[in-house]
């Protein structure tokens, strides 16, 4: 038993690089707005077809 | 391109009828040229995609008051560019307009338009844009005008520093959030053992390690995620009082002490797996309230409703002057339309203000040169100059929103339940735990300690405070996707509370603008339109209002004389020619004829009769259903400012128990629903919000109903769509059975504290048992009241 002695200690430094990518993740803005980017993942990208008819 | 008028049809751009002309371009029709032109310019950037997206989604272009020149001025592009340098700008706008998701592409493909925007991102929830600009090829005003000519009219507002910390608020609660959660599942995973050592003993060793893991990971969480209340509870006891933050806090902190003492003593557990859960649960009901604010911002600050700058007159020239520049004494130039932003002297014209916005009162106030004017009064005609008196921090209208005259002080039940909770609950707590600590410690020191903490920890009245901003935040979100917005959620007690409905009738249960007006009779020459029209423009009556509108044609200076007369009509003169509109015993001296739904105004210039505009109201859509569904539950008034005329009607419409009310001033209004509270009825009006301010305002609880939105005003509580208030009966529904919800569950999570307090006081509850119940009695609070009001959301809505 005493091997949890040492695991869990690793566990916990692996969650809490989680946690850390977490906060990073918040500060840069990723969950400022929840509802936009799943519109605009649906807009067809028609740049590139689009722009010889011109 | 071929221009050709044709029967009604939709308009391809923004889906309303072509009512007086067709364009044809491109194979397809538009009902004016600012629609044209704004699919011209898309179909030119290949952004058709706009249409395919969603059918007709544009929004009429209505060219009024898109001035931008003030941004032009340094001052205000300094406060508004969050970042400049030579070749890059960042400026963010409103977007009250922004509506689906053609809108979302278009106004994200605005590079494609000008190659001066190099990027732009849309927030669809919060209605803002965030664009990024090159200020070499497009100006910040020429960006702005961008937006308006696609039929986006940007709001700006200048207090951009407000918002950032609004925003740096939000991103704070997250973070607690993130790390509440982090601490709270991975002291439970460690708590593992503890719960299964009814089963199988612990290695002491192993207890005691993973008790200080969860010491280390809990402190930050009770310290630090739960800080507001520790703040709030703080503040509340430096001014003699309690709320209800303080037995969470008091109790969060005594039991972090007595855990903390335990495993640093190795003589327990503690109980840290309980805490940080329930800051955990807090924090999300937290942050769930907040996020169905964001979408609605009733935001109360006076800076919003008024421009951002005004034109000011230097030396015979007009210049763009930010707001808060505006010196006394100085001379600014008021536009039809535009609000006089301070107090001021009439200088030049003619002022005919509208000062329904500040005192609900719709007749517009004339005056001559040296007349006094007060801010919030709203130009219409003629531009007007007005020398500034007060600068605009001190004026009239800003005093009024500092009075809070628009709070409305009444509380209703369930507010007033919760501060009483608040303040004896909390009492009571704390009474019964020292009492529980002092009758133990004469029998056992560490029985005392723990029949202390679990009082503390199982009384916290945390489902108390979950139970509310769940239940009547997922109301607040559920009314909103139905075309109701509440300005809180508090409102939605208010709502339940009411017994007695008030409607007003012009532009509430008729449509605004859309009344047909049809001429009859002999053909009238130009001069005698310009001379109707001119008359017309004197009176405030709907039915001038509409015929003005409705007609077509050039003005005449100056009405010589003007005179009307009650229910009747007027009569006025114009370049030597006197024009009589009104009723046809007023004009023609004949008994009108009855006809059913239509009114008529009759003409008359130079005492010949020339024939009669018939006016019919259209009722909005499912009126009569809504009001027959009304009837049986609430006592309905109906007031309007309208003549008798369509009595007979409203009653075959309406059931006759509607008390109707004609003839009613705003001011009439306003004391119809005194009087009804005098009776003690909870008056719930519905008004469109511009002539029926005061009555708002003094009702329990005000809806005003838009055919716009977003379009609301500082006196109402309630916006609702108009082409949703056939929902009304069952959005009212809808909030009794919230409001009954909630009041189950704090019924339930009452029961829950007397038999927890009773079980804990004998000292009986073993710490396992306290940590388990207490995140379970949250659990079930939020999902009682979340699963009920959803229950009552798919049976009614």
């Amino acid at each position: 038993m005493t091997i949890l002695l040492f695991l869990i200690p690793i566990s916990l430094v692996v969650a809490l690089c989680f946690l850390g990518f977490l906060l990073v993740s918040i500060k840069k803005g990723q969950f400022d707005d929840d509802y936009t980017p799943s519109v605009r993942i649906l807009f067809d990208d028609e740049k590139m077809t689009k722009t010889n008819k011109k | 391109m071929a221009t050709e008028v044709l029967e009604a049809v939709k308009c391809y751009h923004c889906g309303s009828e072509c009512e007086q002309q067709v364009l044809v371009y491109d194979e397809k029709s538009f009902c004016c040229d600012g629609c044209k032109s704004v699919y011209q310019l898309l179909s030119e950037n290949n952004l058709c995609n706009y249409y395919d997206l969603t059918s007709n989604p544009g929004k009429k272009i209505s060219g009024l008051g898109n001035r931008f020149e003030y941004l032009d001025d340094e001052d205000i592009k300094n406060e508004l560019i969050a970042f400049r340098t030579r070749e890059m700008s960042k400026i963010s706008f409103n977007i009250p307009d922004m509506h689906c998701s053609s809108c979302i592409y278009l106004l994200e493909n605005l590079s494609r338009i000008n190659k001066g925007i190099i990027t732009s991102t849309v927030d669809f929830l919060k209605k803002e844009i965030h664009i990024t600009f090159n200020e070499q090829i497009i100006s910040l005003r020429e960006t702005a005008e961008l937006l308006a000519g696609l039929g986006y009219l940007p709001e700006v507002k200048l207090n951009r520093a407000e918002e950032e910390v609004k925003k740096k608020k939000n991103k704070t609660l997250l973070y607690k959030i993130a790390i509440a959660g982090f601490s709270a599942g991975n002291i439970m995973l460690f708590s593992f053992p503890e719960y299964l050592s009814v089963f199988d003993k612990v290695d002491i060793e192993i207890q005691n390690f993973l008790g200080i893991i969860s010491l280390i990971l809990a402190l930050p969480v009770t310290l630090y995620c739960a800080s507001d209340y520790h703040i709030s509870a703080f503040k509340a006891i430096r001014r003699g009082m309690l709320n209800i933050d303080l037995p969470i806090s008091f109790g969060m902190l005594a039991n972090t002490t007595k855990s903390a003492f335990d495993i640093l003593t190795f003589t327990g557990p503690g109980y840290f797996d309980s805490i940080t859960g329930l800051i955990f649960f807090l924090l999300i009901g937290k942050w769930f309230q907040n996020k169905t604010f964001e979408s609605l911002s009733f935001e109360k600050d006076y800076k919003y409703y008024f421009p951002v700058a005004v034109t000011k007159i230097k030396d015979g020239q007009e210049v763009s002057v930010p707001l808060k520049n505006v010196k006394t004494g100085d001379t600014l130039l008021i536009r039809n339309q535009e609000l006089i932003p301070a107090d001021a002297v009439l200088l030049n014209g003619v002022a005919n203000i509208d000062y329904s916005f500040v005192t609900g009162e719709s007749v517009p106030v004339t005056g001559e040169r040296g007349t006094k004017l007060f801010a919030g009064g709203r130009q219409l005609g003629p531009a007007i100059e007005v020398s500034v008196l007060k600068e605009v921090a001190e004026s009239y209208l800003v005093q009024l929103w500092n009075q809070e005259l628009y709070v409305k002080k009444e509380k209703n039940k369930i507010k007033r339940f919760t501060d009483f909770i608040g303040k004896y609950f909390v009492l009571l707590v704390l009474i019964i735990s020292v009492a529980t600590f002092v009758y133990w410690i004469r029998i056992d020191t560490n029985l005392a300690f723990k029949a202390l903490t679990s009082v503390l920890i199982i009384a916290c009245p945390c489902t108390l405070a979950l139970a509310i901003p769940f239940a009547f935040g997922n109301g607040l979100r559920t009314l909103g996707t139905k075309g109701m917005f509440l300005k809180n959620a508090e409102v939605i007690g208010k709502l339940a509370d009411a017994d007695t409905i008030v409607f007003d009738k012009t532009g509430t249960i008729t449509e605004t603008d859309a009344a047909d007006i049809q001429y009859e009779g002999m053909e009238m020459t130009s001069h005698e339109i310009s001379l109707l029209k001119t008359a017309l423009k004197n009176s405030t009556h709907p039915f001038s209002k509409l015929i003005y509108q409705s007609i077509q044609g050039a003005e005449y200076g100056k009405v010589e004389s003007y005179k009307e007369i009650v229910s009747a009509g007027f009569e006025a003169m114009v370049e030597n020619n006197r024009i009589k509109v009104g009723s046809a015993t007023f004009v023609t001296g004949l008994p009108s004829e009855k006809n059913g739904l239509t009114s008529r105004v009759y003409i008359s210039v130079n005492d010949q009769v020339k024939g009669y505009y018939s006016i019919k109201n259209k009722y909005r859509e499912g009126i009569t259903d809504m009001i027959r569904s009304l009837a049986g539950k609430y006592e309905l008034h109906l007031i309007s400012g309208d003549q008798e005329s369509e009595k007979e009607t409203l009653n075959k419409l309406f059931d006759s128990k509607v008390k109707l009310n004609f003839n009613q001033s705003p001011t009439d209004k306003l004391n119809y629903i005194k009087s009804l509270q005098a009776e003690g009825k909870k008056v719930l009006m519905i008004g469109d919000g511009l002539n029926d301010t005061g009555a708002l305002k003094q009702s329990n609880v005000g809806i005003s109903v838009t055919d716009k939105e977003y379009n609301f005003f500082p006196s109402c509580d309630t916006i609702i769509q108009a082409k949703d208030l056939y929902k009304l009966s069952n959005l009212l529904k809808y909030c009794k059975k919230s409001y009954w919800v909630v009041v189950a569950s704090l019924i339930i999570s009452l029961l829950y504290n007397i038999f927890a307090i009773g079980y804990a006081v004998t000292a009986l509850l073993t710490p396992l048992v306290a940590a388990i119940l207490m995140p379970v009695s949250s659990i079930a609070v939020v999902l009682f009241v979340v699963g009920g009001t959803n229950y009552f959301r798919n049976k009614l809505l």
